[in-house]
């Protein structure tokens, strides 16, 4: 699909470069992908990573994951995102940030979009803006490891110019707890 | 200028001394008044003129639609989006305002914008829908990833003097209509070539004389003049200074200025209460459309209406109307202003004037109250009145139409005469507030019940509750048994209190989702006074809850009263996932060239743990599947997952019902103003509004794909246990993580059964 990987590569570079190696390049929240968490030792021989069949009795079984479908990368965000980068590069914050709310209406729950807003606060020297929004964004990166660990990665920057060193110890430790990234 | 000078030649020789010596004190102070004077004029003039010479009120406009393949919207949504912009369906679209639909297909020429953030370009559109989506766009064959749509004007904020106007610069002003008002109005106008002092004063003294009209000056500035000195008093130092001021005018102002003065200036019809001022404002209450868009039939109307605009008022009298515009025509012709032949086509036009002129009044009266709201924190009233702002706000004229049948549907079945209600539509996700309903009869303006019927909320304080248990996930899962055994509290006064279920029965040992679910107050009550009344506040405050709560158990079943948007800020932090962020009706705030003023950005902030808070959207949701705000109509229709919670008081005073999916919340209450019983529960009321609307705005489904430090497991939510997938009863839930139930292998493993039919 010649037009996809060109959206792709587009959103690649809307996102100032990939920062995505292995399969998936594509700067969306993959929630798509995301299963139940992997079994505990004790339930090991269960069969929870089967399709979890709907129940019949009073609660209903939820988080079917496989219903999500996954989500093409939409091209008005692609194009918002896009000048939203040239703002950025032009040290237009407000428009920058005025650009990704503007996606975000289009789409609010892509977790990329809340990072990339917490990244302009971040700039602009908006640390606890820039906390808050990137721990927006993990809430909405489903299991996106890498995108959490931005995210982590941007808190603890966050939190160590406002001064906030045990937390930004945390952020840390939670961004080396998801595996090993350089920033 | 009281005095009068008289010049007199030279007397006599004897005391001629004397007499030059009082000749000259009175040649001087002569001098010195008609200077003093002349400067007085001038100081007048500019004073009016050139800081400020019209009040233009404040424009209030929707959120702009933005146009993008993928975009949720049907062709009927999307027509009735073109018609409050302003566009016109024609066959023709040409033109820039105008579009054509057949069927499922559209073809778009929209206006240049100029937004906050820069101009959005005019383009041509093809657009296609289907279904419920927009699925192609496309400008000259070349897709288009996004596209912005210039946002319908809401409404404005006018001067206390009720004068309305659109400002134009000379510019923008189609030549043919200079033309054509130069023709009728002062053929002459170009002709006076800056006025020289010593004619001034020849022509102030023949201006005494004839007591009217003004010699070398033209008639244009002196309507200018007239205008913008209008005083009641009919007095012959009126005339005068009037005579003057037209005089300083043609000296200091080029033509060019006073032109675009006089555009702006003059009286060009009445709608209402409100005066319709200048040609910019007057193409829009003729015709509905900018005045660059105008074609000569419609300008030379406009140029009629100059002399008699109520005289030739197009929509009283017509007939007269038109034969004065073919009189513009004729004498534009005449003049050499346009070709004979264009004349003559455009007088064998219709008057094409719209039927309505545009409110001036807002069509959304309670929306228009929390926009004045929020200016009103950093805006002064005469600064909206006068200065011409542009106001970008929230609304999604779709969903608040939307609201606004569902409510007018709703509560007409209903048949209470008495019946009240209100609603307010939310992004949750961004804070926007979307759409607001403060009357049954949408258009009445008066009592905003959205943001003034401030009503206790009941059992909608019980999320605040559950959630404040559930971030204590070591003690409380939604598997935790809860006791719903009589309590009895006493409030600070002594009185004794005990609450009862609304079924009248005690439950005994319940599991905290069907307590939340079923709604049990005396499971809630003891779980609050348990948890402790201080943590349950502090909650209800973290949620966006500003006003302050005194610590009587009752709160705990809702005595806490909120406004509609009250309880949509509360509801839209859990929406969010536990994420603040203050309801905003303003985007942008420009002046009124766009440049940019003000922006409202969006703060997020985090209130409360995203696990917990995705736990408790789980139960919510279990509430409108199995609980009293169960509604088979949205869930299983749409297969679009909601949560919410609905809401009777006591008595049946209130009927509140408060819910949402992914990207759209809803808070609907129902009831009187003067607080007697309604006869109405939350499911028979308020919730039959919110279903109706559900359906109409579409919400995307809550997916519950967990964030983070959730983790699902198959439970015995009875016994609690957590189990095996495929025993029987074991139904799979959220847990903070660490926080689920110890395992219990399977006894009974399930028969095959892969229904998901309605229990509960």
């Amino acid at each position: 699909m010649g037009s996809r990987a060109l959206i792709v590569l587009t959103a690649c570079f809307a996102l100032g470069g990939c920062v995505f190696g292995g399969q998936r390049a594509a700067p969306v929240d993959d929630r798509s992908v995301g299963g139940p968490p992997p079994p505990t030792p004790q339930q090991a021989s269960s069969t929870t990573t089967k399709r979890i069949e709907p129940s019949g009795v009073a609660v209903r079984p939820l988080a079917e994951p496989t219903e999500i479908k996954p989500r093409e990368i939409n091209p008005a965000v692609v194009s918002l995102l896009n000048r939203s980068n040239n703002y950025v590069r032009t040290k237009q914050h407000d428009k920058a940030a005025a650009s990704i709310e503007r996606a975000l209406q289009i789409e609010p729950d892509n977790a990329w979009l809340w990072h990339r807003l917490a990244g302009i606060r971040l700039e602009q020297a908006r640390y606890g803006e820039a906390d808050n929004l990137a721990a927006k964004s993990n809430l909405m990166a489903g299991n996106n490891r890498r995108l959490q660990i931005d995210n982590w990665r941007l808190m603890e920057k966050a939190r160590k110019a406002r001064g906030d060193g045990d937390g930004a110890k945390q952020a840390a430790a939670r961004a080396t707890a998801l595996g090993t990234r350089k920033y | 200028m009281a005095k009068k000078t008289k010049k007199k030649t030279r007397g006599s020789s004897q005391g001629s001394g004397r007499l030059r010596f009082w000749i000259t004190r009175l040649g001087l102070s002569t001098l010195v008044m008609v200077v003093g004077y002349a400067g007085w004029l001038d100081m007048t003039l500019r004073a009016k003129f050139e800081r400020n010479p019209w009040d233009f009120p404040a424009r209030i406009y929707a959120r702009p639609l933005e146009i993008y393949p993928g975009m949720r919207l049907t062709s009927t949504e999307f027509k009735a989006e073109l018609q409050a912009a302003g566009y016109t369906h024609s066959a023709d679209v040409r033109r820039p305002g105008r579009f054509r639909a057949s069927g499922n297909r559209f073809q778009v020429r929209t206006r240049a914008f100029r937004f906050w953030d820069g101009t959005e370009p005019p383009r041509s559109l093809a657009l296609e829908f289907k279904g419920d989506e927009m699925v192609a766009v496309t400008d000259h064959g070349k897709p288009v990833a996004l596209a912005r749509l210039e946002p319908a004007l809401i409404g404005r904020i006018l001067p206390t003097h009720h004068e309305d106007r659109i400002r134009v610069r000379l510019d923008e002003v189609p030549a043919a209509l200079i033309r054509g008002l130069v023709a009728v109005e002062d053929r002459a106008f170009y002709a006076h070539h800056g006025v020289a002092l010593r004619s001034i004063a020849r022509a102030l003294l023949a201006n005494i004389q004839a007591g009217g009209t003004v010699q070398g000056v033209s008639a244009l500035t002196q309507q200018l003049t007239k205008n913008l000195f209008l005083s009641p008093e009919r007095t012959l130092w009126r005339k005068f200074n009037e005579a003057a001021l037209a005089l300083v005018m043609e000296w200091r102002y080029s033509k060019e200025e006073i032109l675009e003065g006089y555009l702006n200036e003059i009286y060009l019809g009445q709608s209402g209460g409100r005066a319709i001022h200048g040609f910019g404002l007057a193409a829009h209450h003729y015709f509905g459309r900018p005045l660059e868009e105008l074609g000569l039939h419609e300008m030379a109307l406009l140029v009629a209406l100059v002399q008699g605009a109520s005289y030739n008022n197009p929509r009283r009298h017509p007939q007269r109307a038109l034969e004065r515009r073919n009189l513009v025509l004729r004498v534009m012709a005449e003049q050499g202003a346009v070709a004979p032949e264009r004349a003559e086509a455009a007088a064998r036009q219709r008057l094409g004037v719209i039927p309505q002129p545009p409110k001036a009044n807002s069509p959304y009266p309670a929306f228009m109250d929390v926009v004045r709201r929020q200016l009103g924190r950093n805006y002064r009233d005469q600064d909206l009145r006068a200065e011409g702002l542009r106001v970008f706000t929230t609304l999604n004229p779709t969903a608040q139409e939307q609201a606004e049948v569902s409510l007018s549907t709703i509560t007409k079945r209903l048949n209470r005469p008495e019946l009240q209600g209100a609603v307010v539509v939310t992004n949750p996700q961004t804070g926007e507030i979307l759409a607001v309903v403060g009357d049954r009869r949408s258009r009445r303006v008066g009592f905003n019940r959205a943001t003034d019927a401030v009503r206790p909320i009941g059992s909608l304080v019980k999320p605040a509750i559950y959630l404040a248990a559930l971030e204590r996930s070591r003690d409380y899962t939604l598997a935790t048994g809860l006791r719903d055994q009589p309590v009895h509290v006493s409030d600070r006064s002594g009185k004794s209190w005990s609450p009862k279920n609304y079924d009248g029965q005690a439950h005994g040992r319940v599991p905290l989702v069907s307590a939340l679910a079923h709604s049990y107050n005396l499971a809630t009550v003891n779980l609050g006074l348990k948890l402790g009344l201080r943590r349950v506040i502090d909650t209800i405050h973290r949620l966006g809850v500003e006003k302050e709560i005194p610590a009587y158990p009752s709160v705990l079943l809702g005595s806490l009263a909120l406004s509609p948007i009250g309880v949509a800020q509360m509801y839209q932090t859990l929406a969010a996932g536990g994420f603040n962020v203050p309801l905003r009706a303003i985007r942008e705030v420009t002046a009124g060239d766009g440049g940019p003023l003000k922006r409202y950005e969006m703060k997020v902030k985090q209130v409360a743990k995203p696990e917990a808070v995705f736990v408790l959207n789980r139960a919510l949701h279990e509430v409108t599947l199995s609980g009293t705000a169960r509604s088979a109509d949205v869930v299983s229709q749409a297969g679009v997952r909601l949560a919410g919670k609905t809401v009777t008081t006591d008595e049946m005073r209130e009927s509140w019902g408060a819910g949402f999916g992914a990207d759209r919340l809803a808070v609907v209450w129902l009831g009187r103003d003067d607080n007697g019983p309604t006869g109405l529960s939350g499911a028979t009321g308020a919730l039959r509004v919110w279903n109706d609307l559900m359906k109409r705005i579409r919400p995307r489904s809550l997916d519950f794909a967990p964030p983070a430090g959730v983790e699902w497991r198959w439970t015995h939510i009875e016994k609690p246990a957590t189990t095996d997938a495929n025993c029987r009863d074991a139904v799979p839930l959220p847990f903070v993580a660490g926080s689920a139930p110890p395992y219990v292998p399977c006894v009974t493993a399930r028969a095959v059964s892969t229904s998901a039919s309605e229990a509960g």
